[in-house]
């Protein structure tokens, strides 16, 4: 066996766990999600968690892959359909020394997870019909094109835009349409009072949450540290490291700012403020110092716990924050790199130029406030779209006798929690 | 007392039914709404207010008095006194006050059972005609039909010791909620005997003394880091502030624990802060620090009961001159500053 042979298979041994640690992370929006919403929810909250993967296994697949690291032109790949290569079919992706099929699951799971995130929008009152007629469409003809600008031969790409691990590609797309998703559903029923103010609903299991946000973690370094694809210097190492020091001063930032701004240390506040922190130094992870990456995670963290309180008294019913969590750390985390990004390592990675405080000017920065910008825009307007047309179809939302009654019995006929809720629900011990 | 006030309480003397009473207790509003705009201090118009409330209670226990003798229910006992509790005994109700009130009564041992019927049904007539008049049922039933709060003397010596042995959360807020007592009709001297008892039997357990300093940590005054108020996060009155939890309470509560740690009979907390300067337990100028918090926290509850009617205790920030914002701010600094200060205080030492 020879070195390059070894190499290969350590390479692939890295991305398949890689790929089964993101994989894993639908475990923890299973988690965190159903903790966050009410027990008449739960089973359908945490179950579609699986559909949604499973309809992002099939059509990334069959379209997706294709669509981001196919030959094409610099909006969309036109190649490789049903993941079938021909000689340069994927070069986009011929950096990576590891087999197609590994390249494929690692990638569906990044779309899986951006899915993941969209969802936290409909959460409570979206109809189960829409999660597959939407879930299909985010990934064949959203997810996948803002992939190809970035990461697959496309023009932002070609720009330098410095997205390593998806703060826009996969966050930021996702929470946009949770957004969309969000605004066209509407608030949940008595979310918000006559007079405008919001309502208090809480999740009904906050252990769930934690545990959901600290799977969540774990799961980012397989996000992250994956996303090099590769052990052979073991940059890999650095980039797990960015990774958790961002995470960890975005918890201890969130809570600090709740005690400050509300007064009190909110658990839920900490959960975010980490999951914040690692969708902002997702984009940046390869390109940062470690002290750079502790500052990018701490304003993410802080960020969004006041961008979560605002956006709620402003009448948005974002059930677990999605919007701020993945959008707006998702933001800051693209721009961080034309702050931060240091010469060294983007020498190292060979993507884009250095920041503003490595002398880089303004260019990289410019150009991550164009990628943001223009992938926000093609998010919105595609699932505003699709959105709209499924409202004035098939309808977006359950009836308010079905949402007062919860989505475990309306849509798939038994509770998440029968022996709480169910009145007929008789022991059989 | 002001023009209106006067009318009003003349009106009441007259009044023998509750319809009138309800009328008469519907004008407090006006009547203060009249004197808001005069030279009057905030004290003296809630001294008007109270000695309203007390008029129109009076004659409302009055009424239900006769109900019981005239009903034939139980025979009276010799002594009874019916008493306030809460900011109706320490006289700062504003104008919306629900109910806060107990009996204590010493029966003679052969006729126990029909004195106590007595009692029970007065509590029943009594706590009706504060109902139709204007005072609600207390949510948390501080009330004469409570047994807890309408006891003989003896045993509600013996519940209130029960309550300083076990010291736990709920016995303390009894403890609490017992040391502020106003007589209003019947046998005055019953309360003054409760309350110094009680007082003695409080300061002998430093177990308890120690219990409720520790009970004076809630609630806390909402006051940031930078001195930003924390407003209501989520519900109708979400943006705004609870002055009573986060002022009045906090205020209330730690002078209120300072009156039992050195046995000081008066119920206002006026009179209170006068009598622990006089003991020389707090300085000249500390007594009047807190009298101005004090009294910030009665004009904005004042200003709130004014805004609506009913009783919410809500302040809107946004709605406040920025002269009132200004105001309330340094009255909720020295209320936190006390509060603390008292929760780590052994009381001994004066404070300057």
């Amino acid at each position: 066996m020879s070195l390059k042979d070894v190499a290969y298979g350590l390479d692939s041994l890295w991305v398949i766990l890689a790929a089964i640690l993101v994989i894993g992370m639908q475990a923890g929006f299973a988690l965190l999600e159903a903790g966050s919403t009410r027990m008449k929810n739960s089973g359908h909250v945490a179950g579609k968690q699986l559909l949604s993967f499973a309809i992002v296994s099939i059509f990334f697949w069959a379209f997706g892959f294709a669509i981001i690291f196919g030959d094409g032109n610099a909006m969309f790949g036109t190649t490789g359909w049903f993941l079938d290569a021909g000689k340069h079919t994927f070069d986009s992706i011929s950096w990576a020394n590891v087999p197609l099929s590994l390249k494929y699951l690692f990638q569906m799971a990044f779309a899986a997870v951006s899915l993941a995130i969209a969802w936290g929008g409909f959460a409570e009152r979206g109809k189960l019909s829409v999660y597959l007629v939407f879930g299909i469409l985010f990934t064949v003809i959203i997810y996948p094109v803002i992939g190809h600008w970035v990461w697959g031969g496309g023009w932002l790409g070609e720009m330098g835009m410095q997205d390593f691990a998806g703060s826009t590609v996969v966050h930021l797309q996702g929470a946009i349409a949770a957004l969309i998703g969000t605004l066209l559903l509407g608030p949940r029923i008595g979310k918000f009072n006559k007079n405008k103010t919001p309502n208090l609903i809480p999740g009904h299991n906050q252990v769930y949450s934690v545990i959901g946000g600290i799977i969540l973690w774990i799961g980012w370094f397989g996000f992250n540290a994956g996303s090099t694809m590769s052990t052979a210097d073991g940059f890999f190492g650095f980039v797990a490291l960015t990774t958790n020091l961002a995470a960890a001063a975005g918890a201890i930032a969130a809570i600090i700012t709740a005690k400050i701004l509300v007064g009190k240390a909110d658990i839920g506040a900490m959960i975010n403020g980490a999951l914040a922190a690692l969708v902002a130094i997702t984009a940046s992870c390869a390109f940062v110092e470690a002290w750079a990456a502790i500052i990018i995670g701490a304003v993410a963290g802080a960020v969004t716990f006041w961008t979560s309180v605002y956006f709620e008294k402003k009448g948005l019913d974002d059930p677990v924050y999605a919007f701020s969590v993945h959008g707006i750390a998702g933001i800051i985390g693209t721009i961080s790199t034309g702050f931060f990004a240091s010469n060294r390592l983007v020498a190292s990675a060979g993507v884009g130029k250095a920041g503003l405080f490595y002398g880089g000017g303004l260019h990289q920065l410019g150009v991550q406030v164009l990628g943001v910008v223009v992938s926000m825009i093609y998010v919105a307007v595609i699932s505003f779209i699709i959105l709209f047309i499924l409202k004035k179809t098939i309808g977006l939302r359950v009836t308010p006798e079905e949402e007062v009654s919860g989505l475990d019995i309306s849509e798939h006929g038994a509770y998440g929690y029968p022996e709480h809720l169910d009145p007929h629900y008789k022991s059989v011990d | 007392m002001n023009n209106a006030f006067t009318r009003l309480a003349k009106q009441i003397e007259r009044t023998e039914n509750l319809q009138g009473l309800r009328s008469c207790h519907q004008h407090i509003f006006s009547a203060l709404q009249e004197m808001y705009f005069s030279q009057q201090t905030i004290v003296q118009m809630l001294d008007h207010v109270n000695r309203i409330h007390d008029a129109l209670m009076k004659k409302a226990i009055s009424i239900a008095e006769q109900e019981t003798l005239a009903s034939g229910i139980g025979t009276a006992p010799p002594h009874f006194c019916v008493y306030l509790l809460g900011s109706g005994a320490r006289f700062e109700q504003t104008i919306w006050t629900d109910q806060d009130n107990g009996i204590l009564y010493c029966c003679e041992s052969e006729d126990s059972y029909h004195c106590r019927s007595f009692i029970g049904d007065l509590a029943k007539r009594m706590t009706n005609a504060l109902h139709t008049i204007g005072y609600p049922y207390c949510p948390g039933n501080v009330m004469a039909t409570n047994p807890r709060w309408s006891k003989a003397f003896k045993d509600w010596l013996a519940s209130m010791q029960a309550h300083i042995q076990a010291s736990q959360p709920d016995d303390i807020r009894y403890l609490y909620i017992a040391s502020d007592l106003r007589p209003i009709y019947g046998s005055t001297q019953l309360i003054y005997h409760a309350q110094t008892q009680l007082n003695q039997a409080i300061k002998a357990s430093k177990h308890a003394i120690k219990r409720m300093q520790e009970h004076l940590e809630q609630p806390k005054v909402p006051l940031g880091l930078f001195g930003q108020v924390h407003k209501e996060r989520w519900g109708e009155h979400s943006g705004e502030i609870n002055i009573k939890t986060s002022l009045y309470v906090p205020i209330v509560n730690s002078v209120k624990f300072l009156a039992i740690q050195h046995e000081i009979q008066a119920t206002t907390t006026l009179e209170r802060l006068d009598m622990l300067k006089n003991k020389g337990f707090i300085s000249e100028r500390v007594s009047i620090e807190i009298k101005k918090a004090f009294t910030s926290s009665l004009y904005f509850r004042l200003h709130s009961s004014l805004g609506q009617e009913e009783n919410n205790n809500y302040l809107r920030l946004n709605r406040l001159s920025s002269q009132d914002k200004a105001v309330l701010k340094a009255a909720m600094r020295t209320a936190r500053h006390w509060q603390k200060h008292v929760l780590n205080w052994n009381g001994v030492k004066s404070y300057e």
